[in-house]
């Protein structure tokens, strides 16, 4: 099966290496990535624990699809107790790495323990070492991955490695892979760092063994088709990138800017996906492995900078959500953050909060210690107090916590957009209430990746449902947070779900691995997987009361655009997603559903 | 009223918008016809089914509504301001 059969074990503690079995007959129940991970996590770690601590494990997993040739068959998982919620964390990357663990033979990479001091590890096929990292510790991504690449003797090495935000334990540090590429989301970099582990460089040049690779390669053929007839992923996603979705979220009235308090932004066009091409910034599109939609952006900035991105997402946080709107300062920031292995998302919205505690008095001016004016409009404020959180410099060193702790700090954490303690993307929850459902009851706090509710709520994919509607919302919540679990732990990008559907899937999961299931057992795997998410998070201490929103989205109504008058509808959902779930009205799951599930 | 392009849309087209006279009984779907005229390019297959129903990740706005839950490309315009229009698009 497609699966390598071996993990590694990293012990930082004592510097031993084990290579062990992977645990391929799990993967039937856990698929592999994300699920198996977390099954392995469960059983290895007390969730109780302090996420930075030592007793803590870093986790990187490919699923079964991870360096095949099925579309987006490149994408690996990092999933560790998270420090920024205190609960599971995991957080996907494309790029090229995820494949080229598998061809250096392995699935996965588990790290325990703590390194006295920095070092990373470096695994070429059967050679698999840990090296002294003091040269590369402090440098910043672009830097340490050149030097490491050039170190390790291989053009083609790939790099996945931590910046200074992730070596400083910035809540919320991404891991970075080929310079642009992040894992980004839920302060998984801030684990790496807290380990005194740099980087984990990989090469080799072996194939996943496939059962049958003449069937497989015809099987995925055809699904390739399928993604590039797709006028999502065969011309949108291509053409503009994630950015297209400026314009759209903007004008469908749920494109939040200044903290939230707002639910559209005038200046829009002025930084939309379209504008980035229009103004020449966008030099060309790339993808990542084995990828036939390519969304990356390739830019060139008019001072002559060069880097990827922004992403619909970024270009947001940088962006309207701060109260401005000019591309070279939102582009900059963009490669500012890739360079440091800064999460975009919540450094834009831990700002923003920054900014709405300023302007209403909550900061006072003495505290910025003759940095610029945290207001909304500043431009100058962005990369200043984005450097500022890097290297827990000034106040910077309270933002590197994230909004809520932040916020809670002065007082105030009502002025954090988070859930669990993740900040909420560029969706405002007023505007789309099964998307708001989606931040609300999320295994990792807010986020948008776990059930895109917004492809049937406003893109009309596969279906277009109305998006103030409550009826029937949360069973779509339910298959699409375990079709995700399945993508997700497949080694698959989850933009192939706009062409494919659970079916295609299982398709290229039963022909990668010759387990034969059903549709329906795979997204049992998904069901499974957000279960036993839950269950780590439960015993981890988050209470179901934090399934919730910040009341900004129930009590101060949208004021303008087609949800003028709009609050978010949680309370009229919630139980009846709890009963979808078959969990207690407590929002706890019964010891018959973990059983029913064969969750141990 | 406007109507505005998006996307791929407007970059083929290379206008952002066009202006027409105010009909309320117009239909969205005539004032799109009336659109194509206007800037001399035909997009209507580019937006709609042979059912005239939008393809997945397009969309028509009228003043922030989707047509899709009002009455379709039937829909009167009324009193609204702006038409907006989406070829299909995504992303994340």
């Amino acid at each position: 099966m497609a699966f390598m059969g071996t993990t590694l074990r990293v012990n930082l503690t004592d510097g031993t290496i084990k290579k062990e079995s992977t645990p391929v007959d799990l993967a039937k129940k856990y698929v592999g990535g994300r699920g198996l991970a977390t099954r392995l996590l469960m059983n290895e770690i007390d969730p109780g624990i302090d996420a930075l601590s030592p007793n803590n494990k870093l986790i990187f997993a490919t699923g079964p699809l991870t360096n095949t040739n099925a579309p987006t068959g490149g994408r690996y998982m990092v999933v560790t107790k998270g420090p920024l919620t205190g609960g599971v964390a995991s957080s996907n990357s494309g790029g090229d790495w995820g494949a080229y663990l598998k061809k250096a033979g392995y699935d996965m990479v588990i790290v325990e323990g703590k390194a006295a001091k920095p070092v990373y590890l470096s695994v070429m096929e059967d050679e698999v070492e840990l090296k002294d990292a003091a040269h590369v510790w402090g440098k910043r991504v672009p830097e340490t991955t050149d030097m490491l690449i050039a170190e390790s003797g291989q053009k083609k090495a790939k790099v996945s490695c931590i910046g200074p935000a992730g070596e400083n334990m910035v809540l919320f540090a991404s891991i970075m892979n080929e310079k642009h590429r992040a894992a980004g989301r839920t302060g998984v970099g801030a684990v790496m760092g807290s380990k005194n582990l740099k980087a984990i460089v990989v090469h080799g040049d072996k194939k996943s063994p496939i059962p049958d690779p003449d069937a497989f390669r015809d099987l995925v053929k055809g699904k390739i088709a399928t993604i590039r007839g797709n006028g999502i992923t065969g011309e949108g996603l291509p053409k503009l990138g994630t950015k297209v979705l400026d314009n759209i979220i903007n004008e469908n009235g749920l494109y939040p800017s200044r903290n939230f308090q707002d639910v559209m932004y005038d200046g829009t066009a002025h930084m939309s996906g379209e504008a980035l091409v229009e103004k020449g910034y966008l030099k060309r599109n790339s993808g990542c492995y084995m990828c036939p939609i390519a969304c990356a952006r390739n830019v060139e900035l008019p001072n002559g900078r060069k880097g990827e991105g922004p992403e619909y997402e970024t270009g947001w946080a940088f962006g309207p959500l701060l109260g401005f709107h000019d591309l070279n300062v939102i582009c900059d920031a963009n490669f500012l953050c890739n360079d440091l292995g800064l999460d975009t998302i919540s450094a834009g919205v831990t700002i923003a909060c920054a900014m709405e505690m300023y302007e209403k008095g909550y900061i006072k001016k003495e505290e910025l210690a003759n940095g610029p004016e945290l207001s909304f409009g500043n431009t100058e404020a962005l990369p200043y107090y984005l450097y500022q959180m890097a290297y827990r410099e000034g106040i910077g060193d309270k933002l590197a916590e994230g909004s809520l702790r932040f916020a809670t700090s002065y007082g105030c954490p009502e002025f954090s957009m988070t859930c669990k303690g993740q900040e909420i993307p560029a969706y405002d929850p007023r505007g789309v209430q099964g998307m708001g459902m989606s931040y609300a009851v999320g295994n990792r706090g807010a986020d948008h990746v776990r059930s895109y509710l917004i492809g049937p709520e406003i893109l009309g994919s596969p279906e277009k449902l109305d998006p103030q509607a409550i009826d029937g919302k949360m069973q779509w919540l339910f298959i699409f947070q375990n079709l995700t679990a399945v993508i997700d732990s497949s080694g698959l990008c989850l933009f192939t779900s706009f062409a494919l559907n659970a079916d295609d899937y299982a398709d290229m999961l039963n022909a990668a691995t010759g387990f034969n299931l059903s549709t329906e057992q795979w997204l049992e795997a998904g069901e499974r997987i957000w279960n036993m998410e839950r269950n780590f998070n439960l015993s981890a201490g988050i209470t179901p009361d934090k399934d919730t929103l910040p009341k900004r989205f129930f009590e101060e109504p949208a004021q303008r655009g087609p949800n003028k008058g709009k609050v978010h509808r949680l309370p009229e959902m919630l139980p009846e997603y709890y009963q979808i779930r078959g969990w207690n009205a407590d929002g706890t799951i019964p010891a018959s559903k973990l059983e029913a599930l064969g969750i141990e | 009223m406007t109507i505005k392009f998006f996307a791929t849309l407007k970059l083929k087209l290379g206008v952002a918008s066009v202006e027409l006279d105010a009909e309320p009984q117009l239909s969205v779907g005539d004032a799109i016809r009336r659109a194509e005229q206007s800037t001399g390019r035909s997009f209507w297959s580019e937006i709609f089914d042979q059912d005239g129903k939008t393809f997945p990740g397009g969309m028509v706005l009228l003043d922030g509504a989707n047509i899709a839950h009002l009455d379709g490309v039937d829909t009167r315009v009324g009193d609204a301001e702006t038409i907006s229009v989406f070829p299909p698009a995504g992303g994340g």
